[in-house]
């Protein structure tokens, strides 16, 4: 690899990478690090990177990897992002509703409800548009998790998108 | 508008099962960000315009690689030198102190005949030797943490 051809990955990987690392450690200056970093890193290893078949997917668990090491550098508690977002089926209260409201003005909340590696796997394949194989690789899991990871994400946010609008929100 | 309808309903099913294709979940971002959304699906809606937002989301287009970031790592063999080295003369001294203080101790002690005065000097002796020892080994973790320090310090700078 040359610095053209370095060149050319940067510009064409820099923003999805930087998308995913954001989802991981949400903030913009940290994600910037991260892919800063993992740029770096293939820049190092060149002559490695040479024999890698699909390079934006190792760049992707690289990015992923870093990412998971800032936010539990930074004790940020990635275990405690599991709980989901649960609204009362009598009459809401304003706070409820409000918090409904946001949810529903925000996906985002509601992404921020699930556990890691649902949000991870949402990130790669709704947004990144990646595929089942691509997502195995990024993510070192098995198939069967990457679905289930997935179906289980969309549901909480189907769940929630309905409870508030049976709330009329 | 009946169809379209239907089929989005189906569609929709199988996103929420995970059972879409790339091509079928593309097809749903269409469908939800264009004008004609069936009232019975808008709820849907927000999820499919954040999902279109969210792709659009950029990396500051100031962003560039610093290569010479990575030149830092370089210095790590340099690290493991300079703990090494510290190790090493922190040891030759701590062996060498010793080793002069057994001597010197053997020729003031000379032979002992009573085997409880010789177990009390023996048993004084290693204390002594245990008490260098922590010495010694209290001053190299103090050299190490300057070393460390120091280290930060380049890091930093660099």
């Amino acid at each position: 690899m040359n610095m053209k051809d370095f060149t050319h990955t940067v510009n064409s990987l820099r923003d999805s990478l930087f998308r995913f690392s954001l989802r991981i450690v949400g903030k913009t200056d940290e994600a910037e690090d991260v892919v800063q970093e993992v740029f770096i890193k293939m820049w190092q290893k060149r002559k490695d990177f040479a024999t890698v078949i699909n390079t934006e997917a190792m760049l992707m668990r690289m990015v992923r990897n870093l990412s998971i090491d800032k936010i539990r550098s930074k004790h940020h508690g990635v275990e405690t992002m599991g709980a989901t977002l649960e609204y009362t089926m009598e009459t809401p209260s304003p706070e409820a509703q409000t918090e409904a409201k946001d949810a529903l003005d925000n996906i985002g909340k509601i992404l921020l409800l699930l556990p890691m590696k649902q949000q991870m796997v949402f990130q790669l394949r709704d947004i990144e548009q990646k595929t089942y194989d691509e997502i195995v690789e990024i993510m070192e899991i098995p198939m069967n998790q990457v679905k289930v990871n997935l179906h289980r994400a969309r549901q909480t946010i189907r769940q929630n998108l309905l409870k508030a609008d049976a709330y009329g929100l | 508008m009946l169809m379209d309808y239907k089929k989005i309903q189906i569609l929709l099913e199988k996103y929420w099962d995970g059972k879409t294709s790339l091509e079928e979940e593309k097809t749903l971002r269409d469908y939800f960000n264009s004008e004609t959304i069936d009232k019975n699906l808008i709820q849907y809606k927000s999820l499919f315009n954040f999902i279109k937002k969210e792709q659009k989301i950029k990396i500051n287009p100031s962003f560039s690689i610093d290569l010479n970031k990575g030149k830092v790592r370089n210095l790590s063999w340099k690290r493991y030198l300079a703990v090494a080295c510290v190790f090493l003369i922190s040891g030759f001294f701590i062996w060498n102190f010793n080793a002069e203080k057994t001597n010197h101790d053997i020729a003031q002690i000379g032979e002992i005949e009573n085997p409880e005065e010789a177990y009390q000097i023996a048993k004084e002796a290693l204390y002594l030797v245990s008490m260098k020892l922590n010495h010694g080994t209290s001053k190299a973790s103090e050299k190490i943490n300057k070393v460390k320090d120091i280290n930060r310090f380049i890091k930093y700078k660099k």
